[in-house]
């Protein structure tokens, strides 16, 4: 399956990078590693994504599931030890990868599922920007 | 084809949210533009009900921020999938250094015109969204670079920068 690399998610990455919020090392050994996991294709057969933990379904407000969407989790990353996300829109065939953010609470979760709607409108109308395959 | 659209349901809780963003001094410029887009996209009518129930200040201005986020890369969607040079984790740094530095640049000039209140005032850009942009190492967008050069009466060169997004 191809992985996208949209501008949005780009863009975290960059505020990520800037925030020093992950090492180059858990990039290198963790974070990239994990996200190209996506390219065995979908529904996915690596036991990670039967772990909760690392993989779920979006949830938007009311708990209530939100289509396409996923997150990928990774805990205790950088030296503040903290919670990061990826969003991921799976999307005819293909995964977006759409926002890093750190969850620092439920309320900053809620506010990028929020956001990871309006994404998927725009992967299904076409109307993004992408900077090639994972 | 979008997916999340907004229910009449959804719409109606929009208004109510716009009627409360004016009592709270937002710009009707700025309403008028979240009203307009949550009422298609149900994300943006999410954000406008987080605002609503936001239990601090820090809170709803980061959701104003947001907000504008979305205003501004609606304006400069494009209408097919465009595919842009592809960038190495290895540079993401230096990319992010450059930014910060154009901004702090930019940032400089803003000061001399006033500060970012001033800006706000006379971009109609919300406070809380011109603070995001000046503290993100995010590639500044055309539309916002074009609002700050008109309020400010800046020429091309002095907002041109190379990781516009």
């Amino acid at each position: 399956m191809d992985v996208v690399i949209t501008e949005w998610s780009l863009n975290s990455y960059l505020d990520l990078k800037h925030a020093k919020v992950f090492t180059d090392q858990e990039y290198n050994s963790e974070l990239r590693p994990d996200a190209e996991l996506l390219k065995q294709g979908w529904p996915p057969n690596d036991p990670k994504f039967f772990n909760s933990k690392f993989w779920g379904p979006a949830t938007g407000l009311g708990g209530k599931t939100i289509q396409h969407g996923f997150k990928m989790k990774w805990h205790n990353i950088g030296n503040g030890k903290v919670q990061l996300r990826l969003a991921v829109v799976i999307w005819a065939g293909k995964a977006f990868l759409c926002q890093g953010y750190v969850k620092t609470d439920d309320k900053i979760d809620k506010r990028q599922m929020a956001l990871l709607k309006n994404r998927i409108n725009d992967i299904a109308n076409g109307t993004y920007n992408y900077r090639g395959l994972l | 084809m979008s997916i999340f659209i907004t229910s009449d349901e959804q719409k109606v809780k929009v208004y109510e949210v716009a009627t409360q963003m004016k009592k709270m001094g937002l710009s009707a410029h700025f309403i008028s533009a979240c009203v307009e887009q949550a009422l298609e996209y149900e994300g943006t009518h999410d954000l406008m009900i987080l605002w609503f129930e936001a239990g601090s200040e820090i809170e709803r201005n980061e959701i104003i921020a947001d907000l504008q986020d979305e205003i501004d890369l609606r304006a400069e969607a494009p209408k097919k999938p465009v595919k842009k040079p592809y960038v190495k984790f290895d540079d993401l740094k230096a990319i992010a250094e450059d930014v910060i530095k154009f901004k702090n640049a930019l940032r400089k000039v803003v000061d001399r015109h006033g500060g970012i209140a001033k800006l706000a005032e006379k971009s109609g850009l919300p406070q809380p969204s011109l603070s995001r942009f000046f503290n993100s190492a995010s590639m500044p967008r055309r539309a916002t670079l074009y609002k700050i050069a008109e309020a400010l009466n800046l020429n091309e060169k002095e907002i041109v920068n190379e990781w516009v997004a």
